[in-house]
């Protein structure tokens, strides 16, 4: 997966910016990182604040990642190890841990995956999900 | 945030012994990987402490009886998976397949149905005409397909141990 050009980037985060609110534009799939300076010559960007519930496991930037899980699911974890050996930068919540606002605003950011029950649910730049450990497609889309 | 609720190591292997007895005594076994097991037994734990009710570990629950019965563990969809995945959603279920090593599985697509399209589990289903007269009604254990004829559905299901709420009304 090649990674979008900084222009692009940019442009993902202002559009996200402008559709949902700072902490959900994170988990809608923009990019949390802010440009930086030699970054295209957009205008500037406040990176939106990451909620404290939700985890940023650095790495690699292979456009932005979000992970939904429950504490209670083995897969989740083969995807958090999946997701370590492929040295990919995501964010991961587990959805079990958060209260019902939080929850709704998880939820709002999977609308892209649909009427989904099963977990681990990745997000892939907002807009491409994978329900389910399903390594040879997280490979693939990430690796 | 919400705390997660705490598990204590004795818990474990008890619900792991029961569920594998309860499992070979109906038919079906329990995934052979035990530390993947111990996950899951953990964590049907953790949301029977959390809900009141032994919802499944890898699917989003409502919180509510009523909304989750469906994948209350064993779910509705253990047994159409195992027949044709070898194993259950959550792989905490295997086939005979699966155990002997002649079949290998791993993660499978979700069965369960989105909301608005899942037959409720809250109302029992209507009940087909009868071609004749029944002297008692007929329920369906929506688990494992279990028919008895009998006043009220069994409080647990011979079969697969599912309870009581589970069954609904066939004929
Ligand atoms: S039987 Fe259903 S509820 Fe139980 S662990 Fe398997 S998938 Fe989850």
């Amino acid at each position: 997966m090649t990674a979008a050009p900084p222009g692009a980037r940019v442009s993902r985060l202002i559009l996200c910016l402008l559709v949902l609110g700072a902490g959900l534009a994170l988990l809608a799939g923009c990019t949390g990182t802010a440009p930086s300076p030699e970054q295209g010559s957009g205008p500037a960007v406040t990176t939106p604040a990451v909620p404290s519930w939700v985890v940023h496991v650095p790495g690699n930037d292979r456009g932005s990642v979000l992970l939904v899980g429950r504490t209670t699911c083995p897969w989740c974890l083969k995807t958090k190890e999946l997701l370590g050996n492929l040295t990919v930068d995501y964010y991961w919540v587990d959805l079990d841990t958060l209260d019902n606002a939080e929850t709704a605003e998880v939820m709002k950011a999977i609308r892209v995956c649909g009427e989904v029950s099963g977990v681990p649910i990745l997000v892939i730049d907002g807009e491409q999900c994978i329900v389910g450990f399903q390594e040879a497609r997280i490979r693939e889309a990430l690796g | 945030m919400t705390g997660v609720p705490e598990v204590t190591e004795t818990e474990i292997p008890a619900l792991h012994d029961r569920l594998d007895r309860e499992a070979e005594e109906g038919g079906y076994h329990l995934n052979p990987d035990e530390e993947f097991v111990r996950g899951l037994v953990r964590g049907l734990l953790v949301n029977t402490k959390r809900y009141g009710y032994m919802s499944c570990p890898c699917r989003l629950a409502a919180g509510r009886k009523e909304e989750d019965l469906d994948i209350i563990c064993p779910c509705d969809y253990r047994d159409p998976d195992l027949e044709e995945y070898g194993a259950c959603y959550c792989a905490l279920y295997v086939s005979d397949d699966v155990l002997a090593g002649k079949k290998k599985t791993g993660s499978i697509p979700e069965r369960r149905p989105p909301p608005g399209a899942r037959v409720s589990a809250v109302t029992p289903a209507a009940g087909a005409a009868a071609p004749f007269a029944l002297t008692y009604p007929v329920w369906r254990c929506r688990v494992c397909g279990y028919l008895c004829a009998r006043d009220e559905p069994p409080g647990v299901c011979p079969v697969c141990k599912a309870k009581k709420d589970r069954f609904e009304r066939f004929l």
